[in-house]
């Protein structure tokens, strides 16, 4: 290469000629000095870091450059969010949105990796000293963690005199004698900037080595988890689902919750709460300011409606409530809607599922009639009949603020069902009309 | 429970069929309605307006359809869901019930059991007791039985149970796929009603694009008809006037040409006379040609001499110019090297000064040390006289005679260099005033230069301005007279147009220059002239210092205009030169007192005979004497020991001779 330049610089007309003959010379110039102090400083990063000083373009060249083997408390500290967590992203896992992560790659690479660690722990053999590392590093990071699995401790090998024995001793003792789960008192109130939680008490792809104990928590687990929520004074939103949580474990965990500054978001669907759990949630929505509560597929029934219905109806902070898959009755759904007389903030009301009849239907058409704030309403599923259709005709033909209807598989006529949605839809396209903005986000939404 | 799942399974599909269908049939007749909308091509706005409206209520349908195709399937698997745990309540109801009514059988017959064993105890026969116990047995064995059986029952419905669960796990999974391909479909059928609408928009706007462009066509031709048709019009005038402006040129054209002819015709009469005329005239011209060729040859001749004589002016003037120019050139650089030459020339006076100071100060420093040189020496001369004396006198004492001091008042006196110093010392010893008178005489004689200069300077300082101006004048002409076979007949003859003034300047140039002298000097002369004049009258050729009082005594009573006599001037002159060199050579030894070598050698004579020639002889005739003495001396000393030797052996010797002496006596 270098005779062909020396070649080249001689004889212009000879250029061409040694092009083709050397196949490896290429016409790129030698890079510039400045490109190649960058490089000098990106394969000395490690010991010498300069970064802060430099112009934006030779941030970037850095950080396209350095090596992701870099130790993480060290790359933590020099790297703003850009270029380089969205390597380090890429090279960890194959899918990355980062539209969930608040277009962050940064914190979309410490809420994985945090939650990578946390899935993986195994109480009593991981150390908690590798969580709290990581804590430190990412604390101010992490604003949502979903953990979607949580590992018991390892069993040993018990004998059965043992076995014996313990199926004596009290349920109580049984708990704390080992399955208990990872411990977030000592993460919680460290991540400073946490505000979402999403937990499940199960463990992935368990195989045949299934046991029920598996996908439940235990008390200790939820007093612990208790005060660890109550210790995170920016939690927003906090979801418990698919974890057999119980009457008790709710009450607990209720208790600790309720006097919780910011927490606007509880879902602890798929769990088998029941009327005195509901009692407590209905006691939590008096004292907080939830915003959306959903208690999808429990045991709730109709005391426990009725208490939740009590609560609704002194509430103002409530925006969306789902209690589909319940066991409320007519005696619940009734107490509801009445409640609903009275309360001119809930928007989303979903009793899909619910075993009411048009008993229901018929105090739900008064209160139509009365509330103009309700937008949608979920009925399905439920044996509304000929006499629930007539009554809930009769009243979305005077209501206009209703914009959505669910009353599938509710016997009622498909003549009258398609009125209904016409009616609904009419409503629908008057607000857009008059809201044309609201149709674009109520769209995404 | 199978048949519950069946139904379950069912239930959900129609509607969403339904749904289907229902919503194709509304795009359909959306699509419908669309079509004549975009046909009426009148009012395009509003017919826009009404497009988009209908746009948007499509997607928005095609949204709400599309999700609740999703919620239906939500919908459905809640109902399955309640479905499941209705009909689980209910088997569990069934199941109680069954244990229920099996506790009860069960408790019917071990009531029977117990009451048989009441039997049994009643019973003492064997026989009996056996058929009691066998009826026992038996009925034991039926509660068993039964037991078995319920246990066989709930472990069948169990299996039943597990294999709906896995059937239901299955078709979950089913269902699940079906969501997702349906799913995918949504997204499908979206993106198409998406891209539908996107194409009918495309072809809306096209049509309107296509419209306006007709309009705009239309529009267009009209223009371009209006346009046309007046460019046409205007055409059409614009011929018509050609056509007229043609005719009347050609009119005019017509015209002119008649009477251009005519003019020409005319024009061609004139031109045949002055034709003839000029023929005449050209005769007659050729003759006057002739004459004028003549005196043409003449003027030209005349003219390149004049042509030459200018030139030849014009070649001196530019010469006398580059003349001119030469010596203003050569001006300035004689100016510079004037300028250049007397700068030179200061610098090297102001050397000369600087070293005559140097001179004046390294003549007086040696002076210094000659001075203290000789006092030193005349110090250590005197001692080495006084030694010599002293020596002398000791020699003379040994000799035994009178020693005379030789001259106690020369032991005294100290030498010439330190009587000057003691001048003021008015008790001097006679020799030293001799000394002193001779010594000052000198020294006066040496200081006539600088005392003539003093003397002008204060003594004839009132004359001065006088002398300056006329006398300097009249004195100058005298000496220009009476010397003049001093100065060359070449200058005189050179001189002989020249003023009186200037002729003595000259000539007193050349004079000094002869003689010598220097310009300055010239009031000293004059005013020596001056001087010499009156001491002829007086008579005294004395030292100056009496000239000096005479002049002053007299200064106020001679006239300055009392001019010298002509034939004193020469001998004036003479001595005035004489004295002039001597101040001149005195001055260049900057004016040191001056030695009189004779005094010194007399007074160095006199210290080296000090010791005189007889004393000389006489010395030398001692020193004989005294070295023979000495050598008498000298074997004097040698022969004491041996006398000495001999002494001892004398005594030694009567010493021997006592002992026999005494030795024989006794032995006697």
């Amino acid at each position: 290469m270098y005779k062909a330049n020396l070649i080249q610089s001689e004889d212009c007309s000879n250029m061409r000629r040694i092009i083709a003959e050397d196949l490896d010379w290429s016409l790129a110039t030698v890079s510039s000095l400045s490109n190649l102090s960058l490089q000098c400083i990106v394969n000395n990063f490690e010991e010498r870091p300069i970064y802060e000083e430099l112009t934006s373009s030779e941030k970037d060249f850095i950080q396209n450059r350095v090596s992701l083997s870099l130790p993480l408390h060290f790359a933590a500290n020099v790297f703003p969010d850009g270029v380089y967590w969205k390597r380090c992203c890429e090279q960890k896992w194959k899918v990355c949105d980062v539209s969930n992560y608040g277009e962050s790659w940064k914190r979309m690479f410490f809420e994985r990796q945090l939650e990578n660690i946390i899935e993986l722990f195994v109480p009593g053999i991981t150390e908690p000293k590798t969580v709290l590392d990581m804590v430190t590093l990412c604390k101010d990071h992490i604003k949502k963690l979903n953990i979607a699995q949580l590992l018991p401790p390892v069993k040993e090998p018990q004998t059965e005199d043992e076995e014996q024995a313990s199926e004596l001793t009290l349920a109580n003792d049984d708990d704390k004698s080992g399955m208990d789960h990872f411990d977030f008192r000592i993460l919680l109130d460290k991540l400073t900037n946490l505000e979402e939680l999403h937990l499940v008490y199960k463990v992935k792809s368990c195989g045949m080595n299934f046991e029920w104990s598996m996908f439940e928590m235990t008390n200790w687990d939820c007093e612990s988890l208790a005060k660890a929520l109550k210790s995170c004074k920016t939690l927003k939103l906090f979801r418990l689902h698919l974890s057999h949580l119980e009457d008790k474990k709710c009450r607990l965990l209720v208790k600790y919750l309720l006097d919780h500054p910011s927490l606007r978001t509880l879902d602890f669907s798929h769990n088998v709460i029941g009327d005195s759990g509901a009692r407590a949630i209905g006691k939590l929505l008096t004292k907080s300011k939830l915003e959306i509560l959903n208690l999808y597929d429990n045991n709730i029934g109709g005391p426990g409606a009725k208490a939740i219905a009590h609560a609704l109806s002194k509430n103002t902070t409530l925006v969306s409530l789902n209690l589909c898959l319940n066991r409320l009755k007519d005696e619940g759904g009734q107490a509801i809607c009445k409640a609903l007389l009275n309360n001119k903030t809930l928007l989303h009301l979903q009793l899909g599922a619910n075993g009411v009849t048009w008993l229901t239907v018929l105090s739900l058409s008064s209160m139509l009639a009365q509330n103009n704030t309700l937008k949608s309403i979920n009925l399905s599923c439920n044996t509304l009949g000929e006499v629930g259709g007539n009554a809930l005709e009769e009243a979305m033909s005077h209501n206009t603020s209703v914009t959505e209807c669910n009353i599938h598989l509710t016997d009622i006529e498909e003549q009258r069902v398609s009125v209904i949605n016409q009616m609904v839809w009419n409503n629908q396209f008057r607000k857009q009309e008059t809201n044309p903005r609201e149709k674009n986000t109520e769209n995404a939404n | 429970m199978e048949e519950a799942g069946k139904v379950h399974e069912e239930a959900p599909e129609p509607p969403v069929l339904s749904d289907n269908q229902v919503d194709k049939k509304g795009a359909s007749s959306f699509k419908g309605k669309k079509d004549p909308t975009e046909e009426g091509n009148e009012e395009l706005k509003s017919k826009m307006e009404e497009e988009k409206t209908d746009v948007k209520k499509r997607i928005m349908s095609l949204q709400k359809r599309l999700t609740t195709l999703v919620t239906n399937i939500q919908t459905a698997v809640d109902a399955k869901e309640m479905e499941r745990r209705s009909g689980m309540e209910d088997n569990c109801r069934i199941r109680e019930e069954r244990l229920k009514d099996d506790a009860k059988a069960c408790q019917e017959k071990v009531e029977e059991i117990r009451k048989g064993w009441s039997i049994v105890n009643q019973k003492v026969v064997h026989s009996e007791l056996q058929s009691v116990l066998d009826s026992q047995q038996q009925l034991c064995a039926a509660v068993i039985e039964d037991k078995k059986k319920l246990i066989r029952e709930l472990q069948w419905e169990r299996r039943v149970k597990e294999d709906e669960y896995l059937k239901n796990l299955r078709r979950l999974d089913e269902e699940i796929k079906l969501m997702l391909d349906r799913m995918q479909q949504q997204f499908q059928n979206l993106s198409k009603a998406y891209r539908e609408e996107l194409t009918q928009l495309q072809g809306v706007y096209q049509q309107e694009i296509e419209v306006l462009l007709a309009k705009d066509k239309a529009k267009l031709k009209e223009h371009m008809k209006e346009h046309w048709d007046t460019e046409l019009e205007s055409l059409m005038e614009r011929r018509r006037m050609v056509e007229e402006s043609e005719k009347t040129v050609h009119d005019v054209m017509l015209e002119n040409t008649t009477k251009i002819k005519l003019m020409q015709l005319e024009e061609n009469a004139k031109s045949q006379a002055r034709l003839r005329e000029q023929q005449q005239m050209k005769g007659k011209s050729v003759i006057l040609n002739f004459k004028q060729l003549e005196h043409g040859n003449k003027i030209a001749a005349y003219n390149a001499k004049l042509g030459e004589m200018k030139g030849k002016i014009l070649g001196s003037s530019k010469e006398v110019k580059n003349l001119k120019t030469k010596y203003a050139k050569q001006k300035d650089k004689f100016m510079k090297q004037r300028q250049y030459l007397c700068e030179v020339q200061k610098r090297s006076r102001q050397h000369y000064e600087r070293i005559q100071k140097e001179v004046r100060y390294t003549t007086a420093a040696d002076a210094r040390k000659f001075e203290e040189m000789w006092v030193m020496m005349e110090e250590e001369v005197t001692q080495l006289a006084e030694k010599a004396l002293a020596i002398d006198s000791l020699i003379c004492k040994h000799l035994g005679l009178a020693w005379e001091c030789p001259s106690a008042a020369f032991m005294e006196s100290p030498g010439p260099r330190r009587s000057q110093e003691h001048d003021t010392n008015p008790t001097s010893h006679p020799l030293q005033t001799r000394y002193l008178s001779h010594c000052s005489q000198r020294m006066m004689d040496a200081s006539v230069g600088p005392s003539l200069e003093r003397d002008s300077e204060h003594g004839t300082g009132v004359e001065e301005g006088e002398l300056s101006s006329e006398m300097l004048m009249k004195v100058m002409e005298l000496l220009c007279d009476e010397t003049g076979f001093l100065v060359e007949d070449k200058l005189r003859k050179l001189l002989a147009p020249m003023e009186k003034n200037e002729q003595t300047t000259v000539k007193l140039h050349s004079l000094f220059a002869v003689l010598g002298l220097e310009e300055k000097d010239l009031a000293k002369l004059a005013e020596f002239l001056l001087m010499y004049k009156r001491q002829q009258g007086e008579q005294t050729v004395g030292h100056f210092v009496e000239e000096a009082e005479v002049m002053e005594n007299s200064a106020t009573a001679d006239s300055t205009s009392r001019l010298i006599n002509p034939n004193n001037i020469l001998p004036a002159l003479q001595r005035f030169l004489e004295q002039h060199r001597k101040s001149v050579h005195e001055r260049s030894s900057l004016s040191h007192p001056a030695r009189d070598t004779l005094v010194e050698e007399a007074y160095w004579d006199r210290l080296g005979n000090i010791i005189t020639e007889d004393k000389l002889k006489l010395w030398d005739a001692a020193e004989r004497e005294l070295k023979q003495y000495e050598e008498v001396l000298m074997d004097i000393s040698e022969l004491v020991p041996e006398t000495e030797l001999l002494r001892q052996q004398n005594t030694k010797l009567r010493m021997q001779l006592q002992q026999i002496l005494s030795s024989t006596r006794s032995s006697n």
